[in-house]
């Protein structure tokens, strides 16, 4: 079984919490447990607020669209956005040894899901976050 | 997200419920900044009905623990559930702040 679904806001942060529940909602009906599923919202919660922040600049007015794919073997999330680009992999999490007051983000992002890469050849960003369910095959 | 403010023995303690997130955490910063900023003061935060906190809200966290480093006063939290502690591990922010098991706890250890 398989589900497909796509959902759309502008980047205002306090719609962060609505994408999160729209996630919660296929996640829970598809059976992820409680860590597979906090691990899934908070990553979407991240690349959102990296939406918001970042590639919209704080500006309310933009077009955010999330897409979703879970099966039995994954979690796969999209996040398209339409502002200043982003790719991750160019971008190198400090050493977190060091106390700091921000740049948690990024890092925390590629500790809840497996694969995180970014696809900026169009106009934007499309973020995927993969994420393997447990007792999946690899 | 809500908060409350009751003091217990000396102790400001600042008890959260909701998600400690990007859409939240500004409005907590600047009522946690003034609380840790009074020279001498001490403020527990009560995490227990934190059902989620991210980047920012570790962010504002290590902002209070540092602001009140320079005032002088006293941070520190309390009862975070396995998902809030799963963050502070891996964000090694366990390492830089003051974190009780409970909140009996976090009020004796800092009045």
């Amino acid at each position: 079984m398989s589900v497909d679904d796509r959902y759309s806001l502008t980047s205002r942060l306090e719609l962060v919490e609505d994408a999160r529940q729209w996630l919660a909602g296929h996640a829970r009906a598809a059976g992820l447990d409680d860590e597979e599923c906090w691990a899934v919202e908070l990553a979407l919660t991240e690349a959102v607020a990296n939406v918001v922040r970042h590639a919209y600049a704080g500006s309310p007015d933009g077009r955010i669209e999330l897409g979703l794919h879970l099966d039995e073997g994954c979690v796969e999330l999209t996040i398209q956005d339409w502002g200043t680009p982003f790719d991750p992999s160019t971008y190198e999490v400090e050493d977190l040894s060091t106390p700091r007051m921000g740049g948690y983000g990024l890092h925390l992002m590629r500790e809840l899901v497996d694969e995180v890469d970014a696809d900026t050849s169009g106009e934007g960003t499309v973020l995927r976050l993969v994420k393997h369910r447990k007792g999946a095959p690899r | 997200m809500d908060y409350t403010v009751e003091e217990r023995d000396g102790v400001q303690v600042v008890r959260l419920v909701g998600p400690l997130d990007v859409a939240s955490a500004l409005a907590l910063r600047d009522t946690l900044g003034a609380l840790v900023s009074a020279p001498g003061g001490r403020v527990l935060l009560d995490l227990a009905g934190v059902t989620l906190i991210d980047s920012s809200g570790v962010g504002i966290l290590v902002t209070a623990h540092r602001q009140a480093e320079s005032a002088g006063a006293r941070f520190a939290l309390a009862a975070p559930g396995a998902t809030v502690g799963r963050v502070f591990e891996l964000t090694r922010t366990n390492k830089l702040l003051e974190i009780h098991p409970t909140v009996d706890e976090g009020i004796s250890a800092l009045a």
